[in-house]
């Protein structure tokens, strides 16, 4: 077995110093500043758009849809626009785009410009979505079923049938840097694209449909992200194409980054969501049908719906459910686009699912632990598309750690002793709640097959090592992850091993960085790229010693040294993208987890005191990242549990920034005890599997059931905020 | 408006500049001399990466003008590694796995060189109560924390 050194974050020094470039650091000289003018409405006919005649518009830029020949990005579908051109379809929607020197004239110019409209009915609430998809095909974006067995019959030999319905809402992603791209043209016919990009080759693939019928180049250059979390995976591709629409229209570079409040405004975030269940359940608490109408709000535009869709509709709960069905909707409504956000669809069908065997608890009267003891996977067992765990199943193993770990068996009784005792005197009530989580590595499906990811390595001529990759440093740490599946397979030192810029000219499409898969399918290339480098340079010996003194001989007798290698899947992965059946992921991740809360009684606020998870990621190519992720996770669906609340009033988002939208501070931080499982994928890097957002979906869900445990009462919305539960409450 | 004379000293080093007097410090510090270790996050207050120590407070350099900021001290994290090295705090923040994607990192540095210079050995909610004003998405805190203790720990020795 390999040995993993113990080094530090790659990109750590530089990050302390302040010296790392992110894309708003970057010295370009003569540049100019671009601004958005939006849509007032949430449908709405454009009329007419006026400028002042009296202005002078001399050293404005301006764009509008007219100018525009391929006004779509490129996404799933064509369907969202640049720029509107005659009808918007949400508040905040590009209508115009000017670029000018300064931020005075900028806003001078804007204050001149007029749009008139006629307004159009549009269609905001779940509801509404819901009831106007039936008669109208083309609000629905996606729509698609997970089918085995029959619920009919099911019905037939169950004892009881239990429904009800819980509701998500929206997630803004909330990186600390704003979103923000830089188009520089150089010589008429060539643009560089840089910024804050989480996936490089998506924004080429916009910017060549863009630019396609023209002399353009367009190459992509991904800065070090201040985080993303899905944020910038998609939407990039629409400011990049605004900057280098004014760039080339300029010929002098554009630079566009958002201030909070646009950020949070416009740009996309995790889909609200609304399930119906009704569960089939035999006397000793077996579910034996589960009917599922799983909705998610996928807002104004298509952008990766259908996708998170599927993610969802493929992640109902960790149970072994023989007849299932589940109806999944993606709705089209006069809101802000929604789009990718860690966990893509897990976390809505998570909350959904545990909340079910939450309810089945209640009804039948067992605890929770039990019902989900009796529906659990087994080792063996398979899923809802035909998909058996028989291998990289760490579930069992975390359940025992976190419920060794929190005493969790004790709590929950003591818990509701002293909340029917004690409560009222001390002001509080106590709640212990548990959730189980899986979440499938790489895309869904056949979608890695189709991408033909591609990595690549170079020896140098000092017998350095270059890592070739599009894959992009977001704070996940993959920069070091690479460097340490190169140092560990070389025995090298990390000062022997470079990366290459995630610059589309420079890298080949290894895909995008999302979808847990940069270790797992990336990362696996990079070994075996490892292994032709090492074949060539040592010729099948085993001694790692005198490496970088062959390469340097190898370099000096054969020259450049540069290999390749391309995923597929292992052989039996296949999935039918149809039915919905097959091999949905290649292995999943799996995660135990218990929350500890305390519910004031005055103020209707919770803190999380502890929170114990145990998650099974594959071997941990570097255990203190991995730590770091599953807390920076954690803390993350805290905020998505209890006090993230984004809501829209007449298709409007209401939040302006961090004043009203609360994420959490250092002061929500609860104890956190977290292990690692290390069922070994065979498949992987030395056995990894993904970890980044499995770390997320399973937190609200146990907070939700510790709210269950400390009030009695089914916890059916998240962000479970004081408003809600004093409703709770009353009930 | 008019734009005015102001002298700042930054990281010991004193400026002359010329600027109007609502321009925000935060871009006076980036922009005009090229500190781009501050950083913006909200511009309204909220998120402490543009955090800067400014006669010995700490501050949110995108709510302070440059006519307040007249004749002050700045300190910014570019001040902090010398010639002998990093300083002790930036030693704590890598050994503690406290940095991520970094753009919240100048600022809870600074605000943990502010918290120690009050407190050379800060109980762990001391060190809440001390950056509750830097936001961090990526971390979770905890090994923010840890490193504020571990730095603690070596300024102490
Ligand atoms: S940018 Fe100043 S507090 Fe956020
Ligand atoms: S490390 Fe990314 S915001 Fe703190």
């Amino acid at each position: 077995m390999k040995k993993f050194n113990k080094e530090k974050r790659v990109d750590a020094h530089k990050k302390i110093a302040g010296e790392e470039k992110y894309v708003s650091d970057l010295n370009v000289s003569d540049k100019l500043i671009g601004a958005t003018i939006r849509s007032e409405y949430a449908h709405a006919k454009i009329e007419e758009i006026i400028f002042a005649q009296d202005f002078d518009w001399d050293d404005i830029v301006i764009m509008i849809a007219a100018d525009i020949k391929n006004n779509y990005v490129a996404m799933i579908e064509k369907d969202m626009p640049f720029l509107a051109k005659s009808i918007v379809n949400y508040i905040g929607e590009p209508i115009v785009l000017l670029a000018a020197k300064n931020r005075k004239k900028l806003d001078e110019a804007i204050n001149n410009i007029e749009i008139k409209y006629e307004t159009l009915e549009p269609v905001l609430t779940f509801d509404e979505a819901l009831s106007a998809a039936e008669n109208k095909d083309d609000l629905i974006f996606k729509q698609m079923q997970v089918k085995r067995g029959n619920f009919s019959t099911a019905v037939k030999r169950a004892n009881f049938i239990i429904e009800d319905m819980v509701e998500t809402s929206y997630q803004e992603q909330a990186y600390m840097e704003p979103q923000g791209v830089i188009a520089i043209p150089k010589n008429n016919d060539k643009i560089e694209i840089r910024g804050s990009i989480q996936c490089p080759y998506y924004v080429q693939n916009a910017m060549d449909q863009l630019f396609a019928d023209t002399d353009i180049k367009i190459n992509v250059n991904a800065n070090p992200l201040g985080g993303s979390f899905g944020g910038k995976e998609d939407f990039p591709s629409l400011i990049s194409g605004h900057a280098a629409l004014l760039a080339h229209k300029a010929q002098k570079p554009v630079e566009i980054i958002y201030d909070r409040k646009e950020d949070i405004k416009t740009t996309p975030k995790r889909h609200p969501s609304r399930s119906e269940f009704r569960v089939a359940v035999n006397e000793e608490g077996r579910i034996i049908g589960l009917e599922v109408k799983l909705s998610i709000n996928g807002g104004a535009y298509c952008t990766l719906s259908p996708v998170v869709l599927e993610r969802a509709v493929l992640t109902f709960g960790c149970y072994f459910i023989e007849n299932i069905c589940i109806d999944g909707y993606a709705l089209k409504t006069n809101t802000v686009p929604n789009a990718a956000f860690r966990g893509f669809g897990g976390p809505q069908a998570l909350f959904a699912a545990e909340m079910m065997i939450e309810k089945i608890a209640m009804e039948l009267n067992l605890t929770p632990l039990e019902v989900r003891q009796i529906n659990m996977l087994k080792f063996g067992d398979k899923l809802e598309t035909g998909q058996p765990v028989n291998y990289s199943f760490g579930l069992p193993e975390c359940l025992q750690n976190v419920l060794h770990k929190s005493n969790y068996i004790k709590k929950y009784k003591e818990f509701k002793k002293f909340n029917i005792e004690n409560s009222a005197e001390a002001g509080y009530l106590k709640g212990i709640g548990m959730s189980l989580a899986r979440h499938g590595g790489g895309f869904t499906g056949s979608g890695e097959n189709y991408m033909d990811t591609v990595a690549a390595m170079e020896l140098l001529q000092n017998g350095k090592l270059k890592i070739i990759t599009a894959q992009t440093e977001m704070g996940q740490g993959v920069d070091t992850a690479y460097k340490k599946i190169v140092s560990d397979f070389f025995e090298l030192p990390y000062s022997q091993i470079l990366i290459e810029n995630k610059d589309t000219s420079k890298v080949p499409n290894s895909g995008p960085t999302v979808a847990s898969r940069s270790t797992m399918v990336v990362g696996k290339l990079i070994v075996d790229n490892c292994e032709k480098i090492k074949n060539k340079v040592l010729e099948e010996q085993d001694d790692l010693s005198e490496f970088t003194k062959k390469a340097v001989d190898y370099y000096k007798t054969n020259g450049k040294l540069k290999v390749e290698s391309t995923y597929k899947h292992p052989d039996f992965v296949k999935y039918n993208e149809k039915e919905l059946t097959g091999y949905a992921y290649p292995v999943f991740s799996w995660s135990a987890n218990v929350a500890e809360i305390m519910l004031n009684l005055t103020t209707y606020e919770i803190e999380v005191t502890k929170y114990f998870t145990s998650q099974d990621i594959g071997r941990a190519i570097n255990p203190q990242q991995a730590v770091a992720q599953i807390e920076g996770g954690t803390v993350q669906g805290i905020g998505y549990a209890l006090f993230e609340n984004m809501y829209t009033q007449k298709g409007q988002i209401v939040n302006n920034g961090f004043i009203d939208y609360i994420i959490p501070s250092i002061m929500d931080v609860p104890e956190i005890e977290a292990d690692i499982v290390e069922e070994s994928y065979f498949y992987g890097p030395y056995g990894a599997k993904g970890m980044g957002e499995l770390v997320l979906v399973g937190v609200a869900p146990a907070i939700a059931s510790a709210l269950i445990n400390a009030t009695n009462k089914l916890t059916r919305k998240i962000p479970s905020t004081p408003e809600y539960i004093f409703k709770l409450l009353e009930e | 408006m008019q734009k005015i004379e102001i002298n700042l000293t930054v990281n010991q080093r004193s400026y002359e500049l010329k600027v109007k007097p609502n321009k925000r410090l935060l871009d006076v510090l980036r922009n005009d001399l090229n500190f781009t270790g501050v950083k913006e996050g909200c511009g309204i207050g909220e998120c402490g990466a543009c955090t800067v120590i400014m006669d010995g407070e700490i501050v949110n350099s995108c709510m302070v003008l440059a006519g307040q900021a007249r004749d002050s001290e700045i300190i910014t994290v570019e001040d902090l590694e010398s010639e002998n090295g990093l300083h002790p705090i930036q030693k704590a923040f890598i050994d503690a796995g406290a940095v991520q994607c970094g753009f919240c990192t100048p600022g809870m540095i600074l605000s943990t060189l502010n918290l120690l210079k009050e407190n050379s050995n800060p109980t762990r909610s001391e060190i809440k109560d001390g950056l509750e004003g830097n936001f961090c998405r990526c971390t979770g805190y905890k090994q923010i924390i840890d490193a504020v203790e571990l730095a603690a720990e070596m300024m102490r020795d």
